[in-house]
């Protein structure tokens, strides 16, 4: 076990054993550490975007492409957002961003999720299926339209349709469940990537 | 001054914009509109950067409100807005390859960030023995879900028995994709209505508030 | 005072439930207990096809791994752009690698995790600006990825070096995602690329997602044959590290997830006890 003689590794080490001493209560080490991650994410944040914006419009206005300057002064408009007597600037780069966006999102949405995903619960018998796939094809779309149908509100969930949405219900609380197991797994990671950053990079303990 | 006022001129912009990708779409190939689609799509992602300063603002902000009110525990928003500052200065001027900007992104941001993700799943641990109790059939079936998955996803039970790695990849395959199929399909619609009513200028909460 | 209160009041003592779930990651962190594993499918068929993809194949690799959730991402990125780099030279692959919605996969993680850990590039054998490059960061969300797909210099004109990408010899006849024969994307956003890249441009898409993913987002899709592939967060990391015959943190990290989930099991399984002999004494007092 060799420590670590790097003055980062020390400094990321403390902030993390910082961090974890709300485990113990909240105190000022926590704190201190819970301000430096969110002053640290803002400023990486808007560190990238500046790059961002240094290789799409300034080089290319440096490199004699003038029209990138349009963009440019557009888009400083939505720092207007903060004055009260200007802020109605800031909608116009807003609003070609979110058509834009909601348009580019849409047109696309329909063929890939919407048609795709509704054919694609429906799928011929393959030679040689058991009893249990034939279960599969038919449990596949039957949960689908059961849970779909349980978040209509047009009509009271009475006789048949009550019927159908129980079983969607039922489906959605196996479905829920079954996520939230997978979650456990994406979770636990979080924890160790810190703990093993403590072990092997500041602790240098080898396995 | 007055026109640009008026926010019927953003919804109309929103409509134009939003159609010309929508046209774009059902007419590929046609020269003038895929480079006006390239050319507002490069707008757009110099706006989408831009907006990227906007949070640093917004919080930068609150801030110095914060300090200058000396409110409790001040010194720590004027520590925030110290690192907040650092990191702008020596990556805005030095680029994100400064040897300085770079330190404070591997030793403190790289590994502050996950660290406070992870308190999800402590604080998911800690509050188990009340939360997760089966108390009727929905929970029950709730609970069961989890815990098969669970139990298929711990690495060394696959190795003595491949039931419950079977059952769970079964799960995934049958119940559970007929459950998120149809979310994604409703997600989806969701989605594109938004979208219909957004353009229509119907929904208008991205213009923020009304101006008295 | 009961047994059943004892036991649960330190159950729900917050700082006794956290404190234990830490100390019983950290010992098999430090020693490991050697707990066998065995390789799932789809790890196996992931890796199948990325040997199985012809020579001069042009590989896109989208990484968008945000550093909050590098610890699901990272370790099973670092195998696979590994078998990339270290066939790419003898099947004359063409390695691209960008970054669009999040930053610091692209811009720095691929640096200080990937390559540092597997080492540059160069060292296999690859020119940069012909075998491989470093497109950089693009910022936005749909109409970003959707620009990009139909044309990519209308979003990146100078990549993470500061090179006109007109000047990198590879980026000669590539100009839209339909020039490349197959897309890696290490990160979230599986939707958006479904949706933007491979939907249009029929392109086989091998996501390499969050673990909590694959449930809500990618299995519909791979199911419905709109992803060609998928491998799954620290497990599939840690099966793409056996194969690739390079062991490192997923493997390391995998007795801590069994303890983790036995540890979790046991809290739900325990408070469920508790919670029926509750009403079992409750329904005898009132009797």
């Amino acid at each position: 076990m060799t420590v670590s003689s790097d003055p980062g590794m020390w400094v990321a080490a403390l902030f993390i054993i910082s961090a974890y001493s709300i485990i113990v209560r909240d105190n000022p080490f926590y704190r201190l550490a819970e301000r430096t991650m969110v002053g640290a994410a803002a400023g990486v944040l808007t560190v990238q975007g500046i790059e961002n914006i240094r290789k799409l419009a300034w080089m290319p206005i440096m490199d004699g492409k003038v029209v990138n300057i349009i963009p440019l002064l557009v888009g400083l408009l939505i720092f207007t957002r903060i004055s009260k007597e200007y802020s109605y600037l800031s909608r116009y780069p807003i609003v070609l961003m979110l058509g834009a966006g909601i348009a580019a999102g849409m047109v696309r949405s329909i063929p890939a999720e919407i048609i795709k995903q509704t054919t694609g619960l429906f799928a011929p018998i393959p030679s040689g299926a058991t009893a249990l796939d034939i279960l599969g094809l038919i449990i596949v779309p039957l949960f689908a339209a059961t849970t779909l149908l349980f978040f209509t509100y047009t009509r009271e969930h009475t006789g048949g349709l009550g019927i159908l949405t129980k079983i969607g219900r039922y489906a959605l609380m196996f479905g829920l469940g079954a996520n939230f197991g997978n979650m456990v797994a994406t979770r636990t990671s979080y924890v160790i990537q810190p703990l093993q950053v403590l072990l092997y990079q500041w602790l240098g303990i080898r396995i | 001054m007055n026109l640009l006022r008026k926010r019927e001129i953003s919804v109309y912009l929103l409509f134009i914009t939003s159609m010309v990708f929508i046209v774009q779409y059902y007419l590929p190939g046609f020269d003038p509109l895929d480079s006006l689609i390239s050319l507002l799509g490069n707008w757009a992602v110099v706006f989408s950067a831009m907006a990227m300063g906007l949070g640093l603002l917004n919080l930068a902000t609150n801030s110095v409100r914060k300090i200058q009110k000396r409110s409790k525990e001040w010194y720590f928003d004027a520590w925030l807005l110290f690192i907040m500052l650092l990191v702008l200065v020596l990556g805005g001027i030095g680029g994100a390859k400064d040897e300085r900007y770079l330190w404070i992104f591997n030793n403190v941001y790289q590994q502050l960030s996950p660290t406070f993700f992870g308190f999800a799943y402590l604080y998911m641990c800690s509050v188990a023995v009340l939360t997760f109790r089966v108390a009727n059939w929905e929970t029950a079936l709730l609970m069961l879900g989890g815990v098969l998955v669970m139990i298929g996803n711990i690495p060394f039970i696959q190795v003595y028995t491949g039931a419950f790695v079977s059952l769970k990849d079964w799960i995934f395959a049958i119940p559970s994709r007929g459950v998120f199929t149809a979310f994604r399909i409703s997600m989806a619609l969701g989605f594109v209505l938004i979208g219909i009513r957004t353009l229509l200028g119907i929904e208008r909460g991205y213009m923020g508030a009304e101006e008295s | 005072m009961g047994i059943t209160d004892t036991v649960r009041k330190l159950l729900t003592r917050r700082t006794f439930v956290q404190g234990m779930l830490i100390i019983l990651l950290i010992i098999p962190l430090s020693r490991p207990l050697g707990l066998p594993i065995l390789i799932g499918e789809h790890s196996r068929a992931f890796y199948r096809i990325v040997e199985e993809l012809p020579p001069n194949a042009k590989i896109l690799f989208s990484q968008v791994t945000p550093v909050v959730l590098m610890g699901d991402l990272i370790p099973q990125a670092i195998p696979v752009t590994y078998q990339l780099v270290s066939l790419a030279k003898e099947r004359n692959w063409k390695l691209y690698f960008v970054g669009i919605g999040s930053p610091d996969g692209i811009l720095q993680l691929i640096d200080s995790e990937i390559w540092a850990t597997i080492g540059w590039p160069e060292e296999y054998g690859l020119k940069y600006g012909e075998d491989w490059c470093n497109l950089g960061f693009v910022a936005g969300g749909d109409i970003s990825w959707s620009t990009f797909g139909s044309d990519i210099r209308a979003v990146v004109q100078y990549d993470r070096e500061g090179n006109n990408i007109d000047s990198l010899p590879m980026m000669q006849d590539v100009n839209s995602v339909a020039d490349f024969d197959i897309i890696f994307n290490n990160g979230e956003y599986n939707t958006v690329i479904v949706r933007q890249w491979g939907e249009p441009y029929g392109k086989p898409l091998m996501l390499l997602c969050l673990t909590g993913a694959v449930v809500q987002d990618v299995e519909p899709f791979y199911r419905a044959g709109q992803v060609k592939e998928y491998l799954a967060g620290v497990r599939g990391g840690a099966d793409y590290e056996l194969l690739v015959n390079r062991p490192g943190k997923a493997i390391a990290s995998l007795d801590a997830i069994s303890i983790s989930h036995i540890f979790l099991i046991g809290l739900i399984a325990l408070g469920n006890v508790l919670y029926f002999a509750e009403k079992k004494e409750k329904g005898r007092n009132s009797l």
